[in-house]
């Protein structure tokens, strides 16, 4: 089962990779957003399965962050792309 | 009431995270999710935040296994389409106006549009949706308005 | 002999290789989709099934303790924030005037 495991991460980090490709290409910001989001997600499945893998639970715990962290930074990034600011309410 | 609510989900979640049931532990979590609880009715939630009946409680959990059965179903659309070599898109944005009156069945409406097949809720203007459609057979669903009153049977009555 | 270990082991291989593949599918989309819109729709759509099914995969393998608790809660972010975050990516590019392509267009010109 490690070996399986093992598999389905390098698999999962090529992916990224390719995704990493779109960040690159573009052509508009929201691409690019969107692009490092997927990469995000690929790596939280990352974390959960070396968490598995290596029998370390902490690692679950930065995955959740991860997780929060990718989704706030993803809707900020998207909003102040939108408004031009931060807070209140939109223009 | 609604601090109440918050507090028990935030220290749900506190158990889960700390795995710990020591007295420390326990009684720090309380207070963190009390306060949280309070601050976040206070300042994050608008006024006319959901409140949902028993009934609709129950509808809900009911429209649940749908919308998982739909996701799985439009992911499948969606790989079909990526992964012919074709590629049969023909992208069409749609504009749908709805009777919703309030914010929590507009955002559950958006969300199960984003999450059938081939289409994705792009702007709400009002109770008008803005819907990106892979292709426009993707939109029958919507166009007719059978999404719609599945929603308003939901949070509506 | 198949034991419950054998049949736990061959759930998770099943559910995790699903989940693995809708990610190569949303990873082809993102790569060959023509537009933001429509790599949106690969994205939100087979990352939530591959990232949910991979997870559950996850789950199932760790049996049931606070673990795993914590790799349901992970799902739930998940199912919960793809969506949001793909509605709010389609109405910033909305907003600011990323027109959608068309195929119409391509066959005109």
């Amino acid at each position: 089962m490690e070996a399986f495991f093992w598999g389905v991460g390098i698999f999962l980090l090529l992916n990224a990779f390719v995704c990493l490709w779109r960040a690159h290409a573009g052509p508009t910001v929201m691409d690019r957003i969107l692009a490092v989001n997927i990469v995000g997600t690929t790596t939280l499945v990352v974390l959960v399965v070396l968490a598995l893998v290596f029998g370390r639970s902490m690692l679950l715990d930065v995955a959740l962050v991860y997780g929060l962290l990718n989704f706030v930074i993803t809707i900020t990034a998207g909003r102040f792309l939108e408004t031009g600011r931060l807070s209140g309410e939109r223009p | 009431m609604k601090t109440a609510q918050a507090s028990t989900l935030l220290f749900a979640f506190w158990l889960v995270l700390t795995d710990s049931f020591e007295v420390v532990d326990l009684a720090l979590g309380v207070a963190l999710s009390l306060a949280l609880g309070a601050w976040a009715t206070r300042f994050l939630w608008p006024a006319d935040a959901p409140t949902l009946t028993a009934r609709q409680a129950a509808r809900f959990l009911l429209y649940i296994p749908r919308l998982f059965a739909s996701v799985i179903m439009a992911a499948l659309q969606v790989a079909e389409v990526v992964l012919d070599p074709r590629m049969p898109i023909d992208p069409v944005v749609i504009s749908h106006r709805t009777s919703f009156t309030r914010d929590v069945s507009r955002v559950a409406y958006a969300n199960s549009i984003t999450l059938t097949p081939g289409t994705l809720a792009v702007d709400v203007d009002g109770n008008t949706f803005h819907v990106h459609c892979l292709a426009e057979r993707f939109a029958t669903d919507i166009a007719t308005g059978d999404l719609e009153r599945r929603i308003h049977r939901v949070f509506e009555e | 002999m198949i034991s419950a270990v054998d049949i736990r082991n061959a759930v998770t291989v099943v559910l995790a290789a699903v989940g693995a593949l809708f990610f190569l599918v949303g990873t082809i989309g993102l790569v060959r989709l023509p537009d933001f819109y429509a790599r949106t729709h690969a994205a939100t759509k087979c990352d939530t099934v591959g990232a949910g099914s991979l997870l559950l995969a996850l789950a199932v393998f760790n049996g049931f303790d606070a673990s795993t608790l914590k790799i349901i809660a992970l799902a739930g972010l998940v199912l919960l924030s793809s969506p949001t975050i793909g509605h709010a990516l389609a109405r910033a590019a909305h907003r600011t005037g990323v027109a959608p392509w068309q195929a119409r267009k391509e066959r005109a010109s």
